[in-house]
């Protein structure tokens, strides 16, 4: 008797993760290598973009995020595709979804939590616990400071932007007051906000202005009525 | 099995396996002739197992099922048959953290978000009646221990 199989957790570390000891080579699955990145060259990764780009730092940061972001998305599209032999829009949005969170445990991006609350405003807020994107982003920092999370905002917008086939920004709010309260009180989560590009651009004023995420979506919630 | 294997080689690292950690390598090997054919009556069941339970979940269930969106029976066909050969291989290999691992969690978070609890609370307790009327007693008990855990995880 044969039956059908029927798909079920891609994803899981426990197969989805292959060494060959041998070789030091890492594989999915699927056969697509794998980098682990340590955290002293994406220490290095920061320090270097800091010395080379100074103040457009962030911006460098959000740029490569933006573009390894996109080249993920599209790499695992095409084993979410031959996996579950259906497009990622036939898929159904909730199953995508806890699949992403699995994907991003998986990669080491940490717990995902998205809260779709806001998204008459046209925004999602998504927490992001423990991610190694994190690392690193303390440094180089001036005291008056706090880190921005560029790199994890770019790979966030990518993703969003892929899957919905739009221009999408990504934007961390709620951050640290400054370098010292940082240190005192590292933070356990970071927030984002992903939205269409516009939208975000007006958030990334607000926050420079020191505006919490509840004000800005107050903000937004009066300006789009 | 393989949990288990990858601990003894883990623990017995530059030295001999601990005679009790062989012990229950015995242990866990003597069942694997009646592991089989249970895994083989699963197989060659599977489709009476899926059809009677959903038809005792639609018949005990009226009340709650009045109330539900029209996809839930579909949905839950399509889990069961995940459910059943999950914990088939589990009971064949004998590891219920491989089935965690491989499938519990990752399915827990996908009833979370459909709020599927109460529906797979009467499922999974149905299906568990439906292994041991279909199957005989000796090998139905060896796949209880890996439905109930399911039971536990996919309605909570």
């Amino acid at each position: 008797m044969t039956l059908s199989p029927v798909p079920g957790n891609y994803f899981t570390p426990r197969t989805y993760i292959q060494c060959q000891p041998e070789t030091g080579l890492l594989k999915t699955r699927h056969g697509n290598r794998l980098l682990a990145v340590p955290e002293v060259l994406l220490r290095s990764i920061h320090k270097a973009l800091r010395e080379e780009t100074g103040e457009a730092t962030p911006f460098a940061l959000y740029t490569f995020g933006f573009w390894w972001g996109g080249a993920f998305y599209d790499r695992l599209k095409t084993e979410i595709e031959a996996y579950y032999q259906r497009t990622i829009p036939q898929m159904n949005a909730l199953e995508f979804l806890v699949m992403m969170r699995q994907i991003w445990e998986t990669h080491g991006f940490g717990h995902l939590n998205l809260d779709f609350t806001h998204r008459d405003l046209g925004l999602i807020k998504v927490q992001v616990e423990a991610s190694m994107m994190q690392l690193g982003t303390e440094i180089g920092l001036k005291p008056e400071q706090t880190p921005s999370y560029h790199l994890e905002a770019g790979f966030i917008a990518a993703w969003f932007s892929r899957w919905a086939g739009k221009g999408i920004r990504a934007c961390a709010v709620d951050l640290p007051k400054d370098a010292a309260t940082l240190m005192a009180n590292p933070p356990q989560f970071a927030n984002f906000l992903v939205g269409l590009g516009p939208k975000i651009e007006q958030t990334e004023m607000w926050v420079k202005q020191g505006l919490s995420s509840a004000e800005i979506i107050e903000k937004f919630a009066v300006t789009d009525a | 099995m393989i949990t288990l294997l990858e601990t003894l080689l883990e623990r017995s690292d530059g030295a001999y396996i601990e005679p009790q950690d062989l012990d229950q390598v015995d242990q866990t090997l003597q069942s694997w002739g009646d592991r089989r054919i249970t895994y083989q009556l699963i197989q060659e069941k599977e489709e009476k197992i899926v059809d009677e339970t959903l038809r005792r979940f639609q018949t005990e269930n009226e009340v709650l099922l009045r109330s539900a969106p029209e996809t839930v029976l579909k949905k839950c066909k399509g889990d069961l048959i995940s459910v059943l050969r999950n914990c088939a291989t589990a009971m064949l290999l004998q590891d219920e953290e491989l089935l965690k691992d491989r499938f519990l969690y990752w399915m827990q978070n996908i009833m979370r978000a459909l709020k599927n609890q109460k529906y797979n609370n009467e499922v999974y307790r149905i299906i568990q009646e439906v292994i041991q009327a279909e199957l005989p007693a000796p090998y139905a008990q060896l796949m209880l221990p890996y439905l109930q855990v399911t039971h536990q995880y996919l309605s909570e």
